[in-house]
């Protein structure tokens, strides 16, 4: 694909916490209508890598663009092009569903006739009208859940990042999620999501990156991670036999 | 892994408790062990300074309980004895009654709101255990505290009155069979409310209630006359007789202690066993009804939904946004605005924030009151002061309205500004994400903490003008001078504040820290300074007998220059940083 399709691009991105490198060297490109899965075991990098291109950290070295901009050079263009969805849905427990859209709304500049259009659009949209006047301290955590991916959307951004998106949500709303992640990416968005659920990856992403120990150790599609995994068919075994969980898998057979 | 190796034994009570109990306890040693070695001595200076204290308190209660016996005070004061023997009563009685209401927030936070209740109730352990180790572990910090003045008294008593030795492994086994039992009570009490309220609403209620009423008691003090006639001492004497009351089991537990150590055996078995009875009573019955009820005082915290009363919700943030978009305040670009709005809301809604405002608010309308009923008047002194010294101080005191004023802004631009950043918490992320500049943040939180101090304070100060009968020119100079010092001081303390902002609280309160020992030092110097820089020039024009008017002017320029270096040059610091702000 050509470059200048790729609303998120990192290059040779960095993030050291002291001598500790939490992520090495990592490059990839995610491009316009595609659905890029991020995946890695527990504590490979993969919240740094995100908090980085979102500008939640900043890199200690290397480049991520976000919509074409640079997210230390031009944070707030970069910024205002992205949605973000983090795996911990804390929110402002004393503002009410309705009240939290409509602030995200003005934080992200729209004017008062679309953020009130758009914040009952998803309220609606997510199930959350019956709800939408309770503070967000009386929700449950899909809810929670839910209101942050509304927040993440008021704004209708080209990129959206999401950590973790479908943790604690029922069946019904981890369908409606995937079914707007698609839909989002048939109009041109690029969805970046981490998740642990390999089935969620395999069936929604487009391209897969797999990163360990801080290091990206493999990118690409199902055809291309299945060159990569040595004839390994799923992507559950593809995984392990890059990361080195076939060992795990096989201690756990023991254990049984 | 087979079926048989995985045997499960189910544990007694008393094992269950210990084993938790022992948990609690590696967890303090460990605490301990891997703290930095300056904490480590802390601990051990704190620890000597305990018992230098209990030492204290011990050698004054023997000499004033000796004397208290000798037969030339009985002389003077009648009768000691029945006030003496009252005293186990009248400490059992407080300390049962303390006890009560203290622990309930503990066992509140202890049962409801701590994190590892999910994990204890769902192990193959005793609930009873469980709520029995909570008791413990919410009751050892009062119950330590009340020891430590508790125990030298009843010492002393029995070492001044020679009682039995026995006397003494009673006085501690009795306080803390009293004191379980009182906590074992709160625990029921929890689980009545937590039936009703939600435990969260129930912590924030709660710490807004004994909050403000224990502020407000200690600031009653300032209008209790402490003159204490002989007879009001004699009657506070006889206020021990109040708690030996023959229906109440304290009672019964402070004459069987007094038995006990004048070896009247009889007496003391009789009412220490009918005080073992009755707390073992209560204790069962409290634990007993807490289990039934605990479940769903749970289940209500699973499933809070609320909805503020009155209008909804949305149409109350409606409209407070429609208060900030009228003409005027549309001049503010919208992501300040919208923070803005956010904040303020979320200052309201949340009580432990109000309280926090309250202290403020409360010691401005006390100062106002003490300087009202002075009358504002300047001080005559004995006329040994030369005069224009006498003629400065009286010049000072006309300022005494803008210096209340002042005092009352400091503290709710401390409160607003300095916790500016930390408030948002572990939230914070929703603004770092979004296409907010640091400036614009800057500039957000500036507002945040300065309009509302500058709203309660000229309030405050016009209040105070009016009553003072103040000109009209002198009450727009003070405004001035208040707006702009307070200005100043919003620009330091959020500056300072966003140096040590943390987002990783669970209470509000540990926000307060954010400033630091530093920042309150600046913030006063600069308040003491600005202050000065307002007040002297006028106090200059009339010793060289130019109109005082031509002094404020110039006060208000030296004074607005100096306020506008304080915004603007901390913040000006402190603005890269913004960016790198929550980033470990």
């Amino acid at each position: 694909m050509p470059e200048s399709n790729a609303l998120i691009e990192t290059s040779h991105l960095v993030k050291s916490y002291g001598d500790k490198l939490a992520v090495d060297d990592v490059s990839f490109q995610v491009n316009a209508g595609e659905i890029f899965g991020f995946l890695g075991p527990n504590g490979a990098g993969k919240t740094t890598t995100i908090k980085m291109i979102v500008g939640l950290l900043r890199p200690s070295a290397g480049i991520a663009k976000v919509g074409g901009y640079d997210v230390v050079l031009q944070p707030l263009q970069a910024k205002a092009a992205c949605g973000y969805v983090p795996d911990e849905p804390n929110l402002y427990a004393k503002l009410t569903g309705r009240e939290l859209l409509r602030f995200v709304g003005d934080l992200y500049g729209l004017d008062r006739d679309q953020m009130l259009r758009r914040s009952e659009e998803l309220l609606r949209l997510f199930g959350l009208m019956e709800a939408a006047d309770d503070t967000t301290d009386s929700y449950s955590h899909g809810m929670k859940q839910k209101t942050s991916l509304a927040a993440a959307l008021v704004h209708d951004p080209r990129v959206l990042v999401l950590d973790e998106p479908t943790m604690g949500l029922d069946p019904k709303s981890a369908r409606l999620i995937k079914d707007i992640l698609r839909q989002m990416a048939d109009r041109g968005a690029s969805v970046m999501l981490s998740t642990h659920i390999l089935e969620i990856a395999q069936n929604m992403c487009d391209r897969i990156g797999i990163i360990n120990k801080g290091r990206l150790i493999a990118a690409g599609t199902m055809d291309e991670l299945r060159r990569l995994g040595q004839g390994e068919s799923s992507l559950e075994d593809i995984f392990l036999s890059l990361t080195g969980g076939a060992e795990d898998a096989e201690i756990a057979e023991v254990l049984k | 892994m087979t079926a048989g190796s995985m045997t499960f034994h189910e544990p007694g009570l008393w094992v269950s408790v210990w084993r938790l109990l022992r948990l609690r306890l590696v967890i303090q040693v460990n605490g301990f062990r891997r703290a930095k070695t300056g904490r480590k001595i802390g601990y051990l200076f704190a620890a000597l300074g305990i018992l230098f204290f209990l030492g204290f308190i011990l050698f004054l209660s023997v000499s004033l309980l000796t004397l208290l016996r000798s037969p030339d005070l009985s002389r003077y004061i009648g009768n000691t004895t029945p006030f003496l023997e009252g005293i186990p009563t009248m400490l059992v009685s407080v300390a049962a009654l303390g006890i009560l209401f203290t622990s309930f927030g503990l066992l509140l936070q202890a049962l409801y709101l701590a994190g590892d209740m999910d994990f204890l109730m769902s192990a193959p352990l005793p609930v009873r255990a469980v709520f029995i180790s909570k008791l413990v572990q919410a009751l050892l910090p009062n119950f330590s505290i009340m020891c430590l003045f508790a125990l030298p008294i009843l010492f002393g008593l029995g070492i001044s009155g020679h009682y039995h030795f026995l006397y003494y492994p009673f006085v501690v086994m009795v306080l803390a069979l009293i004191s379980l039992t009182a906590a074992a009570l709160a625990s029921l009490m929890v689980m009545v409310a937590a039936r009703f309220v939600p435990a969260r609403r129930l912590a924030e209620v709660l710490g807004f209630i004994v909050g403000t009423f224990f502020f407000i008691f200690s600031q009653s003090a300032r209008f209790v006359n402490f003159d204490v006639n002989e007879q009001q001492m004699t009657s506070m004497l006889k206020m021990t007789g109040r708690f030996n009351q023959p229906w109440s089991p304290l009672a019964w537990t402070g004459q069987g202690l007094v038995a006990l150590g004048k070896s009247d055996w009889a007496h003391a078995a009789g009412l220490l066993t009918a005080t073992l009875i009755a707390t073992g009573l209560v204790f069962t019955v409290s634990l007993w009804v807490s289990e039934r009820l605990y479940y769903t005082g749970w289940s209500n915290l699973q499933n809070n939904r609320r909805r503020p009363k009155g209008k909804p919700a949305a149409r109350v943030g409606e409209a407070a946004r429609e208060k900030v978009q009228n003409p005027f305040t549309r001049l503010i670009p919208p992501p300040i605005r919208a923070i803005l709005v956010k904040d303020l809301l979320v200052y309201r809604r949340d009580l432990r924030n109000i309280s926090r405002l309250l202290t403020p608010l409360i010691l401005g309308v006390v100062y106002a009151v003490n300087l009202l009923r002075s009358g504002g008047q300047g001080l005559e002194g004995r006329g040994e002061a030369p005069a224009w010294f006498m003629s400065s101080v009286n010049s000072l005191m006309v300022f005494g309205d803008v210096a209340l004023a002042l005092f009352l802004g400091w503290m709710l631009v401390a409160n607003l500004a300095g916790v500016s950043f930390s408030q948002e918490g572990k939230n914070y992320w929703m603004l770092k994400a979004a296409p907010v500049s640091s400036r614009q943040l800057l500039t957000a939180k500036f507002l945040v903490g300065y309009l509302p101090s500058l709203l309660l304070c000229a309030v405050y100060l016009m209040i105070l003008q009016i009553l003072k009968g103040a000109t009209l020119f002198s009450a727009i100079v003070s405004l001035l001078a208040v707006g702009m010092i307070l200005a100043g001081l919003t620009g330091i303390y959020l500056a300072f504040g966003t140096r040590g902002a943390k987002f990783d609280w669970e209470n509000p309160s540990q926000t307060n820290r954010a400033v630091g020992c530093l920042g309150m030092l600046v913030g006063t110097l600069f308040l003491a300074i600005c202050f000065g820089l307002f007040i002297v020039p006028p106090l200059i024009a009339g010793w060289l007998g130019l109109p005082t008017e031509a002094g404020q002017l110039v006060g208000l320029l030296l004074g607005g220059i100096a306020s506008a270096g304080a915004v603007l040059l901390p913040l000006g610091l402190v603005e890269k940083r913004v960016a790198l702000l929550n980033e470990a």
